[in-house]
């Protein structure tokens, strides 16, 4: 953001009538018009040669090329979070399509067929993005950390409905696995056990963390 | 030499080669008035953008050149003529269709006065830098350019819209009150040159007062200058007079209906009719193609006949460019004026002080004998 090296250029310009009595009668110059017209003429010559000259300044950020730096706490896309193994940590509760206020979250649920402790998965795991609002309920209610909505991603746009379905495959593809519940989001994926928060602090391994552990390993 | 050979020569000299130039004249003027139109569009838009804080139009490009935004009005015409002709239900066919017509050609035809250079002689053949030397110049543009607004009230009436019309109706009106204002502010400068043909009073424009100062019309007639400007601004529909298409009011007013290149031509004759006015008010107040301090003759015989006209269509054009872009530059600072407010403006304010420049002006020549 060029923000800060701003301050003398840009802001300074609005300084210079910030505040308008408007119960105040007008001036015979004022009254002339013409006197106020070169004024306001001026104001925006300044700005036209301030930006002319400090084209590079400009608060745009050229969006498509260049993205503003997205914040750790944005609603972005959903993703659904993969274990080591690489299968879905969801455990098709059905929880988060309760919660969905849209209505917008649909789950077939299956069960692992060969021993696995956790009984059941999700066959199907659609989520219709022209539908969600992006309250981030969904991710609130899941007790398996199995949807998130960290990607940073809302730039969601295509050419036809079918494909702003987002499928299990789509949602679960892309990112790297959460290995402990609560872990922080770490696009790199270089650390996929880092066991502190956004704010540097450790998170607390409590109980259920333990026994979310056991069922992963 | 034989006396036939002398005839036909003197033949073509004095009767083919002027209707040649005068052809080549009539065709080059409107079409580099015409291709000066995306150059308008560009500033206007890159021009409001850097003063807005914003960049403005820069994403279209050739093969990552995107060439300072210049390619926009080009995808623009592309995208213009490729759209669908829709025609409303209830609109009046034949006007509707006409009416973007009868807006663009009177806006190309005033250009026909205006000299952009002094003629030149070049082996007894006379060069004019101008369409047509019509002694009531100023007159005619007057007359071609108040025809303008039958296109507008056509179109606001034949497209079968309430917001159109209404558009329309606010177009005849004020377009017809600054008509007055625009003639009137411009009599003081006809008395002070004693003439009515633009390539006249450019011409006397270049001489010097007390030996220093360029007798400008600006400088004769600051007040002529000032009330034309404003009856200009409202003559073009620009803002602070955009009342006709006053987006946040009624739409887009009169061309509310149309699309593709039926708007296109709207566009066009907007920038046209800019052109054409800031043109004028060059020629007339800020002495047109004479660069200051350097009479025609003086240049000629400096410069040689073939280079000094170019210098000053340069001269003429760098002065114009400038008027157009006042026009840009005000209207991203002035917000729209409201309508009474528009006509107050005009009757009350302008035509009193018009007249009164007039009776002034009068009597100055009539005391100091200029
Ligand atoms: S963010 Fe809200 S609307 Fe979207 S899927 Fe989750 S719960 Fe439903
Ligand atoms: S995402 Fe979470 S809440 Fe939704 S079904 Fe899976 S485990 Fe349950």
């Amino acid at each position: 953001m060029p923000g800060d090296d701003n301050k003398k250029g840009i802001r300074n310009i609005f300084r210079d009538n910030e505040f308008i009595d408007k119960n105040k009668p007008l001036t015979f110059w004022e009254r002339l018009y013409f006197v106020e017209i070169i004024k306001g003429l001026a104001v925006t010559i300044r700005h036209f040669l301030h930006n002319l000259f400090n084209y590079s300044d400009l608060p745009t950020i050229d969006y498509p090329e260049k993205k503003r730096k997205i914040p750790l706490t944005f609603r972005g896309r959903h993703r659904l979070t993969k274990k080591p193994d690489g299968t879905p940590r969801c455990v098709a509760c059905y929880l988060c399509a309760t919660a969905c206020p849209a209505k917008c979250i649909y789950i077939e649920a299956g069960e692992y067929k060969d021993g696995n402790p956790i009984e059941k998965y999700p066959v199907r795991y659609e989520i219709d993005m022209l539908r969600c609002v992006f309250c981030g309920f969904c991710v609130e209610a899941c007790p398996c950390d199995a949807i998130r909505m960290d990607t940073g991603e809302y730039d969601l746009a295509d050419y036809s409905r079918e494909k702003l379905i987002f499928d299990k495959e789509t949602l679960m593809g892309g990112y790297p696995p959460v290995v402990n519940r609560g872990d922080a989001f770490d696009p790199s994926g270089s650390s996929a056990a880092v066991t502190s928060d956004k704010n540097g602090g450790e998170i607390k391994e409590d109980k259920i963390n333990k026994v979310d552990d056991a069922h992963v390993n | 030499m034989s006396l036939e050979h002398y005839i036909s020569t003197y033949v073509f000299k004095t009767l083919y080669l002027p209707i040649m130039i005068k052809v080549i004249l009539a065709v080059a003027f409107p079409l580099v008035v015409l291709s000066a139109i995306p150059i308008l569009v560009w500033m206007e838009r890159r021009g409001a953008g850097l003063i807005q804080d914003r960049m403005g139009p820069n994403r279209s490009n050739i093969a990552g050149y995107n060439l300072l935004g210049l390619l926009h009005p080009l995808n623009d015409a592309i995208k213009m003529v490729m759209k669908e002709t829709l025609t409303p239900a209830r609109a009046k066919v034949l006007f509707y269709y006409l009416a973007p017509a009868l807006v663009v050609i009177p806006a190309i035809m005033a250009f026909a006065v205006i000299p952009v250079a002094a003629p030149v002689e070049i082996e007894g053949v006379k060069i004019p830098f101008q369409v047509a030397t019509i002694d009531p110049g100023l007159l005619y543009i007057f007359a071609i350019s108040s025809l303008g607004v039958y296109g507008i009230m056509m179109a606001g009436w034949a497209s079968g819209n309430k917001f159109s019309m209404l558009g329309g109706v606010r177009a005849a009106s004020q377009m017809l009150s600054y008509e007055v204002v625009l003639g009137i502010s411009l009599v003081s400068l006809f008395m002070i040159y004693s003439d009515c043909e633009p390539a006249a009073i450019v011409e006397a424009q270049g001489a010097l007062m007390f030996g220093f100062i360029p007798k400008w019309g600006i400088i004769l007639s600051p007040v002529a200058f000032f009330l034309f400007i404003t009856a200009a601004f409202a003559e073009c529909n620009r803002t602070p007079f955009d009342l006709p298409e006053a987006d946040s009011e009624i739409v887009a007013g009169h061309h509310l209906e149309y699309g593709g290149m039926k708007f296109a031509m709207f566009m066009m004759s907007e920038y046209l009719s800019i052109i054409t006015m800031s043109a004028i008010v060059t020629t007339m107040f800020f002495g047109g193609y004479q660069i200051p301090f350097l009479p025609t003759e003086k240049l000629h015989y400096l410069a040689g006949p073939f280079i000094s006209p170019f210098l000053q269509i340069g001269a003429f054009s760098v002065k114009t460019l400038f008027f157009i872009w006042l026009y840009i530059w005000a209207r991203w600072t002035l917000p729209r004026f409201r309508y009474d407010q528009v006509m107050k403006l005009c009757y009350l304010r302008l035509f009193p002080i018009a007249l009164a420049n007039i009776f002034i002006t009068g009597l100055v020549i009539l005391f100091f004998k200029l």
